[in-house]
């Protein structure tokens, strides 16, 4: 046992790097600020409303349509159920401020909906695309508890004599609520982390706040106390959710896997169904589409294809680079409790995953503070040293530079790579740490030659849901970016915000391109485990 | 020849952090070359903590353990499992799935890769399976796995061989077999084995010597045969196999007058005397066969009849008593008979010594 103690350093010194930047956002709410008098007396309050009414409205949509489409999919089925299948996943892949230009196209002056409703803006407009675009959150949540735990629920409640409706209101609804609660807090972090939409729609709130104070007056105390607020909007979201799931054991622990087995429909009922489930994926999904498909054509892809082939290019060297290195810490992460059986080191190993729960702003200011910090005493301690060989002070190191973007993604993401990754060292088990040692071989050869070889499946689903989330993410890129440095989220995001949308769409749509066709390859892993599983349950 | 001490504990502690009750308490144990000793208790008695300990994957609070002539474990050295030369088979077998039984055995084995696959294969064929050595373990039964998981233990050539419940998840319908093979392969190599299990059958099919635990101490150890016919206490005499238990006076008041000869020493005095009886130790014969006997007999009448394969257990009440009695299966008396009882001549060699 006594050999473990450097992986235990290892775990701490990890965990430490992740929640550095939380603790610079701390100590620099107390710094002077010029401007935050001014802010909280005259725009705070219209945040602190403007963020609540967002979250309030777009988390009882997104509660209703997920839950209700996970019902329909999860209890019946319908003429393409198969397609819908893979279709209602999809607005998931589509960037929020992405559809919301793509929507104010549809409405503007020429905009094929522009007859019929002549603007779209406003917390209104915000409120829909929200519920359109992560109500998935919800959805997948729910569905996943529904189709694993109902059938039993279900059967009984039918040998009772109950109706379709009644399942639905007093079986589905309270079993599926602890996990589509879950699922509603996530949309609630996604609401607050929002910026690219609500700039563009001209809604106010936290996060368009904390640019403000930092774009516009630059007061980075004023950004930091702003982040600080929302983070304890998030906890209190958080918090709420842990309450009623408080008593929630009932759903899913100790219980034994009950598959609800679908009701047949057909004719005009399974048509009108098929009809209902098309909705979302249509405002979701297919409209920012093929609104994106009609500009693109029209710019003509080919004149930007220079620019197009670079920034994608540089997107994918930035986003791929995280993915791998927050695969390889998840795994390191993941593998270290297993030496000690739980305890301590797992909840340690769990605590970055916390940044998920943080909006992309808060984690850029925190990892901003951090890394002028570091650059400031780097160059108190060495300019002495160096200015006179080099003719010039040491600048800046890691303020604005692409690996403190890279690993303020990893602080953001590492939770969406942790989790397939734990769940999979959680199915292995420790017991082959044990064996090895039984053989001679200690720690460095399990995790390579053991435990490294079993876990390439769900490596390569971690960076793939890692490469999902980091691709679209905007506020933080726009933040910590380097000086002149585009990934696809921001130009799309300058180009929109500009009114160049036939400019933007190209690069919007590589975005949603990307995202469908790692959903896809997601959704078959996932498949593609599940039948694994069976084959071993088999053996 | 005195044969050589290949493990010893003594005053192995652990007290888990949150837990009223320390997991092992004060464990001495003793193991000499070539000797199987089964660990047996309930779940949750200690006694796979005390196996972990040994093995080096979980640190005693104090105690010390010496395995052949090196201290492994005291107050002041501690010998990482890496170095312990102990092999052990777990529970599930914990045969890597990704690699073949033959890599699966060559794991922990060093020097050129030539001698390392004639090595694996010379114990695949000590467990008869050479032949699958390029199989992977999920094409094999879980008795196969077990065997791999011993030939991979056993070609590292460790001082001691430990036994994690390995038989556990087996179908009950193999489960002897496959102890059967073990113990013949545990025999031929002349390993030095520790088992534990919650199960009383395999530890009678492997063991030489069986120790048994409850509640972190081990309450009493030995032969199988010593410990079945003169347990301890009654949690023993349960653990170990089916066990009627009376107090002396109303034993003495069914088979009144005992004979004197072996009670005679015994003082009876106090009222908390208790004697046990094993079911096979009474014999049983419906009252109308009933032979004139020197033996002192009782009468009773069977309340319950278990049939049970290769036996049958009644139920009898005699007097305020009730006991259980078991006959060959074949042997059949209907429910509700009016039956003799009669202590078989041999158990009172022995009732002595079940005076607890």
């Amino acid at each position: 046992m006594s050999n473990r103690r450097g992986w235990l350093i290892v775990l701490i010194v990890l965990t430490l790097l992740f929640v550095l930047p939380f603790a610079a956002l701390l100590s620099g709410v107390f710094s002077s600020s010029d401007t935050w008098g001014h802010l909280s007396s005259t725009v705070l309050p219209r945040y602190i409303g403007s963020s609540l009414f967002l979250l309030l409205f777009s988390l009882f949509g997104v509660y209703s349509l997920g839950t209700v489409t996970a019902w329909i999919m999860t209890r019946y089925s319908f003429p393409l159920k198969p397609v819908l299948e893979v279709a209602l996943i999809f607005p998931h892949a589509v960037p929020i401020y992405i559809s919301a230009f793509a929507y104010r196209g549809l409405f503007n002056y020429g905009g094929l909906f522009h007859p019929i409703m002549p603007d779209f803006s406003g917390p209104w407009a915000a409120v829909f695309l929200f519920i359109f675009g992560l109500y998935t959150y919800v959805y997948l949540a729910a569905r996943a508890m529904l189709a694993t735990f109902g059938g039993q629920f279900i059967d009984t409640a039918l040998m009772l004599g109950k109706s379709e409706g009644a399942l639905f209101r007093r079986v589905a609804l309270p079993l599926m609520r602890p996990a589509a609660v879950g699922g509603a807090v996530l949309a609630g972090v996604e609401v607050l982390n929002e910026y690219g939409a609500l700039k563009y729609l001209g809604v106010e709130s936290f996060t368009t706040g904390i640019f403000r104070a930092w774009f516009s007056l630059g007061d980075i105390t004023a950004a930091i106390r702003l982040s600080l607020l929302l983070l304890l909007t998030v906890g209190i979201l958080l918090a709420a959710e842990k309450l009623q799931r408080g008593k929630a054991g009932f759903t899913s622990s100790g219980r034994n896997p009950s598959p609800v087995i679908p009701l047949k429909i057909r004719g005009i009922k399974g048509t009108l169904l098929t009809a209902v489930l098309l909705f979302p994926v249509t405002f979701g999904f297919f409209i920012p589409l093929l609104q994106l498909l009609f500009w693109s054509i029209d710019a003509s892809l080919l004149q930007q294809w220079g620019k197009l082939a670079v920034i994608t290019t540089d997107t994918l060297v930035l986003t791929l680079s995280a993915s791998v290195a927050a695969v390889s810490i998840a795994l390191l992460l993941g593998f270290i409790p297993l030496l000690f059986n739980g305890g301590i080191s797992g909840s340690l190993a769990s605590l970055p995953s916390l940044g998920y729960a943080v909006p992309g702003a808060v984690i850029a200011m925190g990892v901003m503070r951090l890394s002028i910090s570091a650059d400031f005493t780097i160059n108190r301690l060495f300019n002495p040293l160096i200015s006179p060989l080099r003719g010039e002070p040491l600048g800046l190191i890691f303020s604005g530079s692409l690996i403190v973007l890279a690993g303020a993604y990893l602080i953001r993401f590492i939770a969406v790579s942790y989790k397939p990754i734990a769940s999979a060292y959680t199915s292995i088990g420790g017991v082959y740490v044990d064996s090895a040692a039984t053989m001679g071989r200690g720690p460095i050869a399990s995790f390579f030659k053991i435990y490294l070889p079993l876990m390439k499946r769900a490596s390569l689903f971690a960076g793939i849901l890692f490469f999902l989330d980091a691709i679209k993410e905007l506020p933080l890129t726009m933040i910590l970016r380097p000086f002149n440095y585009d990934t696809l989220a921001t130009v799309t995001y300058e180009l929109a915000s500009d009114e160049r949308l036939k400019e933007a769409a190209p690069f919007g749509l590589i975005l949603v391109a990307l995202g469908v066709g790692v959903t896809i390859i997601t959704m078959m892993l996932s498949k593609g485990n599940r039948k694994v599983t069976q084959g071993e349950k088999k053996a | 020849m005195k044969p050589k001490e290949i493990l010893r504990t003594r005053g192995l502690h652990k007290h888990f952090a949150g837990r009223e009750q320390p997991a092992v308490e004060n464990l001495d144990l003793q193991l000499t070359s070539g000797e199987i000793y089964a660990l047996v208790g309930e779940s949750g008695c200690g006694k796979t903590t005390a196996l972990r300990m040994i093995a080096g994957l979980l640190t005693p609070d104090k105690g010390n353990i010496r395995i052949r002539d090196r201290e492994v474990y005291s107050a002041s050295s501690m010998v990482p499992c890496e170095q312990r030369k102990v092999g052990m088979v777990f529970q599930n077998a914990a045969l890597f799935p990704h690699l073949s039984l033959e890599k699966n055995v060559m794991f922990g084995l060093k020097g050129p890769a030539r001698a390392q696959r004639a090595r694996a294969r010379l114990f695949l064929e000590q467990v008869g399976l050479a032949e699958l050595r390029k199989a992977y373990p999920h094409e094999l039964s879980g008795g196969q796995q077990q065997r791999v998981a011993l030939a991979r233990a056993l070609a590292l050539e460790p001082d001691l061989i430990l036994l994690d419940e390995p038989f556990s998840n087996l179908d009950i319908r193999i489960k002897t077999k496959v102890i059967e093979q073990v113990r013949t392969i545990l025999t031929q190599v002349d390993t030095t084995a520790l088992l534990v299990t919650h199960d009383i059958n395999e530890a009678y099919h492997l063991a030489d010597r069986i120790g048994v635990m409850r509640a972190g101490s081990l309450i009493q150890q030995g032969d199988p045969a010593e410990l079945y016919h003169s347990p301890a206490d009654s949690y023993v005499a349960d653990f170990l196999g089916t066990a009627n238990e009376f107090e002396l006076e109303k034993l003495q008041a069914i088979f009144s007058p005992l004979p004197a000869h072996p009670y005679g020493a015994v003082d009876t005095t106090g009222s908390a005397a208790q004697v046990i009886l094993r079911p096979e130790d009474i014999e049983i014969v419906p009252l109308s066969q009933a032979k004139p006997t020197s033996e002192k007999s009782a009468e009773g009448k069977i309340e319950g009849v278990t049939f049970l394969g290769s036996r049958r257990e009644y139920l009898v009440k005699a007097g305020s008593v009730k006991m259980r009695v078991s006959t060959p299966s074949h042997y059949e008396i209907p429910n509700g008979s009016w039956v003799q009882l009669t202590l078989k001549p041999e158990v009172h060699q022995h009732l002595l010594r079940r005076v607890i």
